[in-house]
């Protein structure tokens, strides 16, 4: 097929020689970038012919054209260049087209379209965002893009990453569609801790290689997003994996090694008093099993004092260097090489990965391993081939438990009294083997040693993603494109509480293995006519076909027998099941763009969807929705003349409705079977949530109108969108009388609002020869509302913190969904205050515990980032500032320091007794003296205001300097490029309010965002980069 | 050269297209069945009238705390016998409807037309009314008529019957479930109580008809005494094996006595949550009753007459010294005796032979069925003593130690009506210990044993026992106008308000 191309082109070249015998010349020289560095694959042209050529690895050309006639160089992204053809050779140099008139970005279903003509804001990453590495590719979005709120919770480097785009529209799902190569991904999440602890079971997003990523798209929301129908309302990520590039093999290196340290604020620990109880510290053994983690000794006055192994410790403060003495040996490498090349007919890309993890958490690690084939094809007869297929895998050791006590290691970092130096807990095991506790009264305070290398976590991942499309271009109008791609993981864990676990000594096991993926089957026809001079269309129609899947099965073993034999067959007794469910979606889909002189766009879609989760033998109401959406484009700079430093004005706005996800198996009751009792079986209903046999799922109403006006030759940008986004018929698991037999119903009634502005200022502010300044701010600011919950209930509680739970210590907080707030807000018990603000004291010196009350709002409102890179010579600054204002969070590991007194706050009256300030209820100033230890015990256990602080903050996220080898210095030794880099990520925190923990402190990345408690410490992360181009 | 490529394309993608769009069986769950047998529902709604959390915290921790038969020194959780208000009043309630009132009514909708179940059917209207009148006995006015099928009907908030109705319509499910029993259709399945022996539930029916006709005798006295007439015609258990208990079995978590799990489980023994009460210890010493040796023993496992000690109730451990100056610890006081009643396959027992003697024996003096009251009351006292071999061997009492008793004459001593009804009262308090639920409703309709109430500082109900449980809070702010329009009904929603039977 190649060959007959070549043939063609050959023939051709040979006819114009013919034409033109006389006249012809050959041409040749060199394509640079504005960097001097050699650009390869830039397209030659003789202008007005067929004759044409590419650019080599290095830059050069040479081809044969007629004296006089113009030669065009062109390349995407890149401003064309034309020349006269002489004799002497050419030295080009291309400028990358600022204005990006014709620049074409992938939107929904792979689309390449024009940037003017879409209707939607959107911001497209390339490569370059992608250079200070984090261990999960969606947080590597964080104060990239307005609009998009990233939260990382304290899960370590295996951790999940929750996107939310445009606020948060539902109870249900509000993350975006993942789609890579035109292919979505299964971004399932394999568990989430919660208010009773447990481990980040790590995301589907996280196992791509940001190494690979040519671009990412966001498009944000349903108007954008339209064409993906049920599965566009929070958005859709658009991924595009490198392709090769023609001209020559290219061979290139990435490295990066990084080192990560914890980040504590230890002013806000208190040293001077040590473990004890009542002011004095622990005169025997038993006195000291007694205090456990409590700081409510003596003055550290450096006496000797029994610890918790009978050995006798002089009292005083060692424990500042806790944090650092634990958490350490933390780093991360990661190589990446690739192989591309082609030319004009096939394009490849071979890509091999290797990541290491160390992680903060001794004994915490993952390692990554990628392989992926990138080809592209000019087959015969109009036919384009391309496929990728990647495949993944990952090996995870030790992931952490955070929130609650049981089996989470850094309890004890937290809250451990001043005077015990952790290493004294390393032995991890007492001498029968079983855990080495700071006290037997206290066995869910685990030993961290004991977590680090005793208790067991590991699971495995093997993943195959692939995409492979046929486009088969009929004509000049018409073209046909099927694809079919699938993400499929395979995925084992294993779970091993040991013999001998403090708070339950005959340990367990349990195993998990899953079998899950998606996969999609497409395709469209398509037809794009010029009507007329000024009038012409783009259009298809298409279907789909969606296929989702999940198989698991689960044993699990109880009471280990043997000691140190950690298997299920060594259990006394064991148990399992198995569960799958099945899913899918066809989809019936269509738009048409119609542009008036390239300067007015008008685009209509539409898709149906038909649902099998909404369908069942004799219902009525229908399987099948179907999302229109509207919108339009206005260049204004193109339509009138406007003055020389406007150099380009857009209008944009559209309308589009979309829907949510549905689980299967939701229309019906089942039966479950519990114990059989003189051989009878018992069984009953399993559901204690009325399924609803007219379920659907939510539709998104969202509406945008925006400008993108540029000034001065592209040197000042801003990009400004207003958007509304409304949720109707969201599906509700809402509260109904247990009268009835069941606790919950399922019901389409939650209706949720969003409103927001987007403004995307980019700008140059600094341009010479030698040095540039890019500079850019993205800031979003987002409204949400609760409308209706169900007709009766007007709130309800999505989540509460783990203080008070149960009735065990400190102060419950609660999330809130509640109508007329915005979505998920912190309420908890608050002071009563007299009308000037002042605290009301009761007889007793404490004050009064008033009612639950909201205490602030669990999603910040405000994001804001600041990119700027500077460039000098060959030297390279990037600096990216994060921040984000308006949320709050209730801090639970800040309320147990005031119960244990390990806050600094409690220093305050541990002598004499605490006088509170403000008044007693008859308005005198209160004067009553409390204990220290009732006092701040009490406000730990009954006033959740106190802990709920500002979780505004600015951070500086990302850090890169890098450095290109001079060209002359690396030719030498054969190679295109050297870069090294010196990288860091969040490495300052400029403005927080939080005391003790970072103020991303989540431990979850579900719904319920603003609750904190015993994570991971946040990391500083720094080191090296490493790119080499052979 | 085109068409050649383009047709099998458009054949492809259409093939492909009209592939599953039949989406009916794709939703069908398959890791759950959507459809049940009733056998299993039946057992279902049977093993799991108890377990573990109410039956140590409402069954033991309020009502027989409430009626003195245990005591504590608890101040928030098991200190019924202070009156204290906790959540787990409002368990009661939602646990019930959660499961097994719903599974039973599950069961009546699966077996209602259904000839080959006719049994079955009958059996599960006797068994809705008897898990029903545990309820509305605690609560007074419940959900009854729209409660517990909430996927069928689609009704989410029930409304509250009147107690009044609900004792006509679980008498009227009795009625029709006895009527419909039949020997010649196929028998009963799932069936753990009876093992399918109709004859037992006819008597078991009849049974519960004559304690649900006693409980309206002051409310209702004609339609109280119309039912008793009923019962006792249609034939009431007369032998110590018609007793209707669960028969649980050791060794596997879900079928083990739930009692005994929890107590086991927490520790409650030698933590001392739970004691034998003072008054009720006081009865058994003065009767020199038998029955001591099966329900009471020390901590450490003493048996002996003279070392077992009842705790008052209505102290805890800082006013303890105001009852019993010489106190020093709880292992001092006697607790359930593990070897008989705590055993993990001892029976939960909810209707026996002695309290249907009882029963007769009051209705006798009331003059509404003829007999012998003596005769009757004896009866019970043996068929009660006799029952305690359920417990294994250490619970079997002697003929001998049984006439001893009887040789008493505490029936001939009781001289005037009153005190024949305090003694029926009082022996029937004794012989329901651990049903703490008959033991509460019935203490209510007679007031016998005759109980100081407690005076503990702290309690909101100082001085008064309890007469009903409130409703769940959640109750209010989801089904707000349901409840509300019961209170105004029945009266506050408090502990001392007095439900439609309870008029003594």
């Amino acid at each position: 097929m190649a060959r007959i191309i070549n043939l063609c082109v050959l023939l051709a070249i040979s006819f114009s020689m013919l034409r033109a015998q006389t006249n012809q010349i050959t041409v040749l020289g060199t394509v640079t970038d504005e960097k001097g560095f050699p650009m390869s694959g830039v397209t030659v042209q003789v202008e007005g012919s067929t004759i044409g050529t590419v650019t080599d690895a290095n830059g050069n050309f040479s081809l044969k054209a007629p004296r006089e006639s113009t030669i065009l160089f062109s390349f995407v992204g890149f401003v064309p260049v034309k020349r006269q053809a002489t004799d002497s050779p050419l030295q080009i140099v291309m400028k990358e087209d600022m204005i990006m008139m014709s620049e074409v970005v992938v939107t929904a279903l792979g689309m390449g379209r024009e940037k003017k003509a879409l209707a939607y804001a959107v911001t497209e990453l390339k490569e370059d965002a992608f250079l200070v590495k984090e261990s999960n590719l969606a947080a590597e979005l964080a104060g990239k893009v307005s609009g998009v709120n990233v939260v990382r919770p304290t899960t370590g480097v295996m951790g999940s990453t929750r996107i939310t785009i445009r606020g948060n529209g539902s109870f249900g799902n509000n993350q975006p569609l993942y789609v890579v190569d035109g292919v979505p991904i299964d971004n399932s999440n394999y568990g989430q801790p919660g208010v009773w602890g447990g481990v980040d079971g790590g995301d589907g997003i996280s196992s791509f290689n940001s190494d690979d990523i040519e671009s990412m798209t966001v498009l944000k929301g349903g108007t954008a997003a339209a064409l993906y129908g049920s599965r566009a309302a929070n958005g859709a990520i658009i991924i595009t994996t490198k392709r090769g590039v023609k001209g020559g093999v290219n061979v290139e290196l990435k490295s990066s090694y990084t080192f990560d340290r914890p980040v504590v604020k230890t002013s806000d620990f208190q040293y001077e008093y040590g473990q004890g109880l009542s002011g004095t510290a622990p005169a025997t053994l038993e006195m000291t099993m007694l205090s456990g983690p409590a700081s409510w000794g003596g003055k550290l006055d450096g006496s000797d004092v029994i610890q918790f192994d009978g050995v006798f410790r002089p009292y005083v403060a060692v424990g500042k260097k806790n944090f650092s003495n634990f958490y350490k040996n933390a780093w991360r490498l990661n190589n990446n090489l690739s192989i591309s090349g082609g030319d004009e007919n096939v394009l490849y890309r071979v890509s091999v990965g290797d990541q290491r993890y160390n992680d903060l958490y001794p004994n915490s690690k993952m390692g990554r391993n990628n392989a992926s084939l990138n080809l592209t094809a000019k087959l015969s007869h109009g036919i384009t081939f391309q496929t990728n297929v990647i495949y993944m895998r990952e090996r995870v050791k030790n992931r952490q438990n955070v929130n609650d006590y049981a089996s989470n290691g850094n309890v004890l970092l937290w809250t451990l009294p001043p005077n015990i130096d952790i290493r004294s807990l390393a032995p991890a095991v007492d001498a029968s083997g079983n855990e080495l506790l700071l006290s037997d009264a206290y066995v869910y305070f685990a030993n961290p040693y004991f977590i680090a290398y005793k208790r067991h976590q590991e699971d495995a991942k093997d993943r195959i993603f692939s995409s492979v499309q046929l486009q088969y271009d009929i004509n000049k109008n018409w073209y046909l494109r099927g694809r079919i791609g699938g993400d499929i993981i395979n995925r084992r864990s294993e779970n091993i509480l040991p013999k001998g676990t403090g708070y339950y000594r005959p340990g367990s096991i349990s195993e998990g293995s899953s079998y899950s993926g998606e996969v999609n089957a497409e395709a469209l026809l398509g037809f794009n006519k010029s009507l007329n001079e000024a009038w012409s269309f783009t259009s298809f129609v298409g279907w789909n076909s969606m296929m989702a899947w999940s198989e698991s099965i689960g044993a699990y073993g109880d009471r280990f027998i043997q000691p140190g034999f950690n298997v299920i067959g060594n259990t006394e007794t064991t148990s399992g099941g198995k569960s799958k469910w099945e899913n899918y979606i066809n989809s019936l889909f269509g738009q048409i763009e119609l542009s008036y002189n390239n300067l007015l766009f008008l685009t209509f879609s539409g898709r149906n969807d038909w649902f099998s989760a909404l369908s069942m033998k004799g219902k009525t109401t229908p399987n099948h929705i179907f999302y229109p959406s509207a919108g339009v484009s206005y260049l204004i700079s193109e339509a009138f003349n406007l003055p020389s430093w406007l150099s380009f004005l857009k209008v944009r706005g559209s309308w589009a409705q979309s829907g949510g996800s549905v689980s299967p198996y939701n229309l019906t009751l089942t039966y479950g079977y519990g114990e059989t009792i003189h051989g009878y079986p018992t069984g009953s209903i399993s559901n204690s949530t009325i399924p609803n046999p007219n379920l659907k799922p939510l539709t998104s109403t969202s509406y945008e109108a925006g400008t993108d006006v540029r000034f001065f030759n592209n040197r000042l940008g801003i990009d400004f969108t207003y958007y509304v986004r409304n949720t109707r018929d969201d599906i509700v698991t809402a509260q109904i009388s247990s009268a009835s037999g069941y606790s919950h119903a399922l019901v389409n009634a939650g209706k949720i609002d969003n409103r927001g502005v987007e403004l995307l200022l980019s700008a140059t502010p600094l341009e010479t020869k030698k040095i540039k300044w890019n500079a850019a701010v993205n800031f979003s600011y987002n409204k949400s509302k609760i409308v209706r919950i169900t007709d009766r209930v007007n709130s309800f509680i999505m989540a509460n913190s783990r203080t008070g739970a149960a009735g065990d210590e400190g102060t419950p907080a609660y999330i809130y969904q509640e109508v007329g707030e915005p979505y998920g807000i912190i309420k908890g018990s608050s002071y009563v205050r007299d009308e000037n603000g002042n605290i009301v004291y009761g007889k007793n010196g404490l004050p009064v515990k008033g009612e639950i009350k909201k205490l602030g709002v669990g999603v910040h409102p405000y994001t804001i980032g600041f990119g700027n890179t500077f460039t000098f010579s060959r030297f390279s600054l990037y600096l990216l500032v994060d921040s984000k204002f308006g949320g709050s969070i209730f801090s639970g590991t800040n309320d147990m320091a005031y119960f244990l007194g390990t806050h600094v706050n409690t220093l305050q009256g541990r002598e004499n007794g605490v006088i509170g300030k403000g008044v007693k209820m008859d308005g005198t100033p209160n004067e009553v003296a409390v204990p220290a230890m009732d006092y701040y015990m009490y406000i730990a256990n009954n006033i959740a205001e106190e802990f709920v602080y500002d979780a505004s903050f600015i951070k500086l996220r990302e850090m890169a300097l890098s450095y290109d080898l001079p060209k002359r210095f690396i030719a030498k030794m054969g190679l295109s490029q050297i870069s090294l880099s010196l990288v860091g990520r969040n490495l300052h925190t400029f403005y927080s309010k939080i005391p003790m923990v970072d103020p991303e402190s989540g431990y979850t990345i579900g719904n319920e965002q603003g609750l904190e408690q015993w994570g991971l410490p946040a990391g500083r992360n720094w080191g090296f980069n490493l790119y080499i181009h052979f | 050269m085109k068409s050649k490529y383009l047709f099998p394309f458009l054949t492809l993608l259409l093939t492909i297209g009209f592939l599953s769009c039949d989406f009916d069986e794709k939703n069908i769950n398959p890791n759950n069945s959507t459809t049940i047998e009733p056998g299993p529902l039946l057992s279902y709604s049977q093993l799991y009238t108890s377990n573990q959390g109410i039956s140590k915290r409402v069954q033991v921790g309020y009502c027989m705390m409430m009626v003195q038969q245990t005591a504590s020194l608890e101040r928030e959780e098991m200190a019924g016998d202070k009156y204290l208000e906790t959540e787990m009043l409002g368990v009661f309630f939602i646990e019930s409807y959660n499961s097994y009132i719903k599974n039973v009514q599950e069961l009546i909708n699966r077996t209602q037309d259904n000839k080959d179940f006719v049994n079955t059917y009958a059996v599960a209207l006797i068994w809705k009314s008897f898990l029903f009148h545990r309820i509305t006995d605690l609560y007074g006015d419940i959900p009854y008529s729209e409660a517990g099928n909430g996927y069928r009907t689609q009704i989410y908030y029930p409304k509250y019957d009147r107690q009044s109705e609900i004792y006509s319509g679980m008498i009227r499910d009795i009625e029709t479930g006895l009527s419909l029993l039949n020997p010649s259709a196929p028998g009963i399945a799932g069936d753990i109580i009876y093992k399918g022996d109709i004859e037992k539930w006819r008597k078991f029916g009849n049974s519960l008809l004559l304690r649900l006709g006693m409980r309206m005798e002051h409310a209702d006295p004609s339609f109280a005494k119309a039912t008793v007439q009923k019962a006792i015609k249609g034939g009431v258990m007369n032998d110590p094996s018609d007793i209707c208990m669960i028969q649980h079995v050791a060794g596997k978590g879900g079928t083990e006595n739930p009692l005994s799990a929890v107590f086991k489980g927490h520790g409650l023994v030698g933590s001392g949550t739970v004691k034998i009460s003072k008054t009720f210890m006081e009865r058994l010493k003065t009767t020199t009753d038998p029955r001591i040796y099966v329900y009471a023993a020390l901590p450490d496992g003493t048996t002996d007459f003279d070392k077992q000690k009842g705790l008052p109730n209505g102290y805890d451990f800082l006013t303890i010294y105001e009852a019993e100056p010489d106190y020093k610890s709880l292992a001092e006081y006697s607790t359930f005796n593990p070897t008989t009643i705590l055993q993990m396959d001892a029976p939960m027992v909810h209707l026996t032979h002695a309290e249907v003697e009882l029963l007769q024996a009051e209705a006798i003096l009331k003059d509404w069925i003829d007999g012998d009251a003596k005769e009757h009351y004896e009866n019970a006292v043996r068929s009660s003593m006799k029952q305690m071999a359920i417990y294994g061997e250490n619970g079997i009492i002697s003929d001998e130690r049984i006439e001893n008793y009887l040789a008493q004459n505490l029936y001939e001593k009781a001289k005037t009506l009153e005190a024949k009804l305090n003694l029926i009262g009082t022996e029937f308090w004794v012989a329901t210990f651990l049903n703490g639920y008959e033991s509460y409703a019935n203490w209510r309709r007679t007031g016998y044993p005759y109980l100081f109430p407690t005076l503990f500082d702290g309690s909101p109900n100082k001085g008064r026992i309890p007469r009903r449980f409130t409703y769940p809070t959640e109750e209010y702010s989801i089904n707000r106008e349901h409840v509300e329009e019961a209170n105004q009904h029945q009266g506050a929603d408090a502990l001392s308000t007095r439900i439609w039977w309870d008029k003594l």
